[in-house]
């Protein structure tokens, strides 16, 4: 399939034009810096060993914000404007304007990084933690990774549902399952070794490394795990596009 | 030139056939309206675009520049009319400016007004400018104008017009003939037993050539019944015609699900049509007698005729006139 460059990056300023005309679409990446911002405040600041055990106010917001951002935020980001342009016919009228579904995916997958990769970038300095504290280019490489998996995700939402309120009640469970990561990793050993094997995992381990201001270390399962998940879900993701279509 | 060629097409869809017996040329510049239900026209459109497939016959296409819309198709809203169409004129890679061509769509005092507050009659002109970025060659639109005002009504068929001095060929479908009659020159009217018809038609300021009409040459045993519409009349042929019925003490052809009056009297009319099978089964009925399917009896004295593939129209027929019609029928 032969994608043409000048209808990728008409279908990215038309995404940027409905952005702009109706931001509520970024009210999941406003919400995490805000919430970040105003926990930061309301809390107390703990740092290592303060409480006997090795923890960070800042770096637990951190951690928080971008698993927010990311789950939350890339899914419904990803998965709602499709859902939204199946519901509206609109997607139908692009698909018959002589645009591709791999020019469309992208032309609207490009923003919505940026806008990702900016909130994550935006929380560090939000939560108050110095990117001296962090290892900024391990802390880019894999969020931007897990965004670019929850994208993945939120457009085999988006390819799979009808309308969006389908997309809403199929996201619903993964967003709860997706967010309660760390939680659920705390409480037991065995589903936090299970979870290990997940993005989300992944995530959550470099945000404990964060939370607790230790350092984290690449490790041959976490890569394996990223890149893992982002084959499978482009799999899956081009396996319910050919299924489905985008105009079902 | 000849954009398209239909012969013998017919699509089934779960076993059920949705077109049948679809033979249709479409040429250069051509403006066709096409009479059938939602249904079949969503089913056409796609097996003119390619989208499906006939189950059998020959869709022959000479151009691959065909854009379709269907009644449900959306605009993005939230956008203006500019940068709505700045946005598809990239896509097209359309490269004259957009402005133009606001005057030919009726666009000027909305161009920078959001889709959301335009009018339906505006949409629609928004949407036949975003089609005609792609130079198209054959339009396929469904009821562009089912919710139009008569201004609305004029600006589209404005719009229209200019598309066709650009050598644009445009087909609409709609479920009612009127509408397809402001926008077209050729009818037809697609029928689930017999196919694709074509509509006679008569423009009111169409004359006569003299020579012909002095020659004395005239056909005998043709008759059509017409019926009067804005500026044309349509011609009907007995077959196509249901039943007759008079209300309101007018004559009422019911072809379908439509209605269409004529001037004629149910007794001029019976005088007519007695010879191509109709049968004055009321004194406010006349009706097609190949079209009866079913006669039922609901009491001693009381009959019914059903007519073929639409039960729910049942006719009343006095006892008296059902002895008439099984000597005529002999049954």
């Amino acid at each position: 399939m032969k994608l043409s460059l000048r209808k990728i990056h008409a279908v990215l300023q038309l995404k940027i034009k409905l952005m702009l005309s109706n931001m509520s679409i970024l009210f999941t990446p406003i919400f995490a810096i805000g919430f970040v911002i105003i926990m930061g405040n309301l809390m107390p600041d703990v740092d290592v060993g303060d409480a006997g055990v090795p923890f960070s106010t800042s770096g637990f917001l951190l951690s928080f914000g971008l698993i927010f951002n990311i789950a939350i935020g890339g899914i419904s980001m990803s998965s709602s404007p499709i859902a939204e342009e199946k519901e509206k016919h609109t997607l139908r009228v692009l698909m018959t304007s002589s645009v591709k579904g791999g020019e469309y995916f992208i032309g609207s997958m490009l923003p919505l990084l940026v806008i990702l990769v900016t909130t994550n970038i935006l929380l560090i300095p939000a939560s108050g933690v110095s990117f001296g504290e962090i290892p900024v280019l391990t802390f880019l490489i894999i969020t931007t990774l897990s965004s670019l998996i929850s994208i993945l995700i939120g457009y085999i939402i988006g390819v799979y549902a009808k309308n969006q309120a389908q997309a809403t009640l199929v996201s619903t469970p993964i967003l709860i399952v997706l967010t309660s990561t760390p939680v659920l990793k705390m409480f037991n050993d065995d589903l936090a070794e299970i979870l290990n094997y997940t993005y989300g995992g992944v995530l959550a381990n470099l945000a404990e490394t964060l939370s607790a201001s230790s350092e984290y270390q690449w490790n041959i399962t976490d890569t394996s795990v990223l890149f893992a998940w982002l084959l499978v879900t482009l799999g899956l993701f081009i396996y319910v596009y050919k299924k489905n279509g985008l105009d079902h | 030139m000849t954009l398209m060629t239909l012969e013998n097409v017919m699509k089934q869809e779960n076993n059920r056939t949705i077109l049948k017996d679809i033979h249709l040329i479409i040429k250069e510049k051509s403006q066709i309206g096409i009479k059938m239900t939602n249904k079949e026209s969503i089913v056409f459109f796609k097996l003119l675009t390619g989208e499906l497939t006939p189950t059998s016959g020959i869709i022959e296409k000479e151009t691959s520049r065909i854009l379709t819309e269907f009644t449900e198709d959306g605009l993005y809203e939230d956008l203006t009319v500019s940068s709505y169409l700045h946005a598809f004129k990239k896509i097209a890679d359309f490269e004259k400016p957009l402005e133009e061509f606001i005057g030919i769509f009726s666009l000027s005092d909305v161009w920078n007004t959001k889709i959301s507050r335009l009018s339906f009659d505006q949409k629609k002109r928004v949407s036949l400018f975003r089609m005609s970025l792609f130079s198209p060659e054959l339009l396929l639109i469904q009821s562009p104008l089912s919710h139009s005002t008569i201004e609305g009504t004029e600006l589209y068929i404005k719009a229209i017009e200019y598309l066709q001095s650009n050598d644009v060929a445009v087909l609409f479908t709609s479920h009612f003939l009127e509408e397809l009659l402001l926008l077209s020159h050729d009818i037809y009217r697609y029928n689930q037993f017999t196919g694709l018809e074509k509509t006679d038609l008569a423009q009111e300021n169409t004359a006569m050539p003299a020579d012909k009409t002095e020659t004395g040459m005239m056909p005998n045993h043709v008759y059509k019944v017409s019926s009067k519409s804005a500026d044309k009349t349509i011609f009907f042929s007995p077959d196509e015609i249901d039943f007759i019925e008079s209300i309101n003490s007018v004559s009422t052809l019911r072809i379908g699900e439509e209605y269409f009056p004529t001037d004629l009297t149910m007794n001029e009319l019976e005088d007519k049509l007695t010879n191509f099978g109709f049968f004055r089964c009321h004194r406010s009925y006349l009706v097609n007698l190949q079209r009866v399917s079913e006669l039922v009896s609901y009491s001693k004295n009381s009959y019914t005729l059903i007519l073929k593939g639409n039960s729910n129209v049942k006719l009343p027929i006095s006892r008296n006139r059902l002895e008439a019609m099984k000597a005529l029928i002999e049954f």
